[in-house]
Formats: C-alpha cells, sequence, structure tokens
C-alpha cells in the first residue's frame, strides 16, 4: 500500500491534542496489557507468533466487517477526535490498531487467569494436604 | 442488513466455530466465562468514553435503539464475538504448535 506522505505531513501540522481522544482507549489497555505481562511474568513475546497467527484471522474479519459499515455509514467519527490517519481513505487507522490491541489484552487476560487459577488450585492442595496430614513428609504423600 | 444482524451473525458464526469447526470448545470451559466477565467491565468502560464524547456514532437506522453505557446494546453481541473468536483461534493453533 503506497503511503501518502503529503497527507501524513499535512496531519502532523493540523494536529491537536484533541486528535488524541480514541487513542487514549488504545493507550490504556496498552497500559493494561504491558502491566499484565509483566506483572504476571507472562513471557507473552515467546508467543507473538502464535498471536500473529490468531490476530490475522480477527483483523481480515472484523477489518472487512468494520470497512463495510463505515461505508454504509453504520457508524461514524468524530474527525476532531481521531489522527486523521485512514486505511484505504475510509478506516481510522485507530480501528485497526483496536483489533490488534483488544485482542492481545484478551489473550493476556485469558493467559493471566489461567495462571492465577492453577496458583491458587495448588495452594490450596497443599494447604489442605498440609493440614490433613501434619506428621507426614512430602514423600508420604507422592 | 443491519448492525443489529451482523453482530448477531457474528455470535452465531464464533459459536459455531468454537464448538464444531475448530473444536476448541472454550465456551464449554470455566476459564473462557472467567475471563469473558473480567473483560466485560472493560469494554463498557471504553463504550463509555467513545459514545459519550461522540467519537464513535451510530446512525439509528442501523440499531435497535437499546443502549448500554452509552453504546448500542448490539455491542455486547460484537465483543463477545471477537473475545471468543480469539480465545478459539489461538487454542486451535496452540494445539497444533504443541
Amino acid at each position: 500500500m503506497a503511503i501518502d506522505y503529503a497527507q501524513i505531513e499535512g496531519i502532523a501540522r493540523g494536529l491537536d491534542v484533541e486528535n488524541l481522544r480514541y487513542s487514549y482507549v488504545l493507550i490504556f489497555v496498552a497500559i493494561c496489557a504491558i502491566g499484565v505481562n509483566y506483572g504476571f511474568r507472562l513471557r507473552f513475546s515467546k508467543k507473538l507468533k502464535l498471536f500473529l497467527f490468531t490476530d490475522l484471522l480477527i483483523l481480515v474479519i472484523y477489518l472487512i466487517w468494520d470497512f463495510w459499515a463505515v461505508s454504509k455509514g453504520s457508524w461514524y467519527f468524530d474527525s476532531n477526535q481521531i489522527l486523521g490517519i485512514k486505511l484505504l481513505g475510509k478506516l481510522p487507522i485507530e480501528e485497526v490498531l483496536f483489533f490488534i490491541i483488544v485482542p492481545l489484552m484478551t489473550v493476556l487476560t485469558y493467559l493471566a487467569l489461567i495462571k492465577l487459577t492453577s496458583t491458587v488450585k495448588l495452594t490450596t492442595l497443599v494447604k489442605r494436604v498440609g493440614s490433613d496430614n501434619p506428621k507426614k513428609e512430602p514423600h508420604d504423600l507422592l | 442488513m443491519i448492525y443489529s444482524d451482523i453482530a448477531l451473525n457474528a455470535v452465531v458464526l464464533a459459536v459455531v466455530l468454537d464448538l464444531f469447526l475448530l473444536k476448541s470448545q472454550m465456551m464449554t470451559r470455566g476459564i473462557f466465562w472467567l475471563t469473558y466477565f473480567l473483560i466485560l467491565p472493560f469494554q463498557l468502560l471504553t463504550n463509555w468514553w467513545l459514545t459519550s464524547n461522540a467519537i464513535v456514532m451510530y446512525s439509528d437506522s442501523e440499531i435497535i435503539g437499546q443502549r448500554l453505557a452509552g453504546a448500542p446494546i448490539e455491542d455486547l453481541l460484537f465483543g463477545f464475538s471477537m473475545i471468543l473468536l480469539t480465545l478459539s483461534v489461538w487454542e486451535f493453533f496452540k494445539k497444533r504448535n504443541d
């Protein structure tokens, strides 16, 4: 896809802080994603390829839907509150980023909950075994 | 077809893919519903920001008119379909990767 530098330059010159109001949503979710990834030590960078395959399918389905809906006017955007860079001249770049960052956060939430619930189960098990068999050595329990 | 129809179709597509085609069957697992209901309030929060500030606006003829946290109720169907499809496809690829 050809990049319209004149368009980008024009956008950069006329950009106001108000143009970031849609982007705030993306920044908010991105901060949550980074926090969850490091907070739960999920090592998401090791699963990047898996995510790219997954998100490619999501992008295809939802961008076609979005593009079609915007074309027929189902929904529309306030040009003062978006950056103004548009895919195929129609779809705000924020929408494209939304379909990357939200599935990313979805997977991270899922992975964090798997880790959290398995840790909780393990802790409960250890506590229960510990209280039921106070005098037994760990190898007796295996 | 208005937004309501497509959103409903998206849920049906996601469910059929999850249960029968990809066979990830996320919908039968508690962890999926836990994930969904944790994300839901955040969806409502971002929906509220985008609609109450009129960043995104909807054509009246494309929605049934019922709104939740500022956004058309149809958005719940869209959100559910995307979360289900994302996790279902993720598990599908993960199974083949292991």
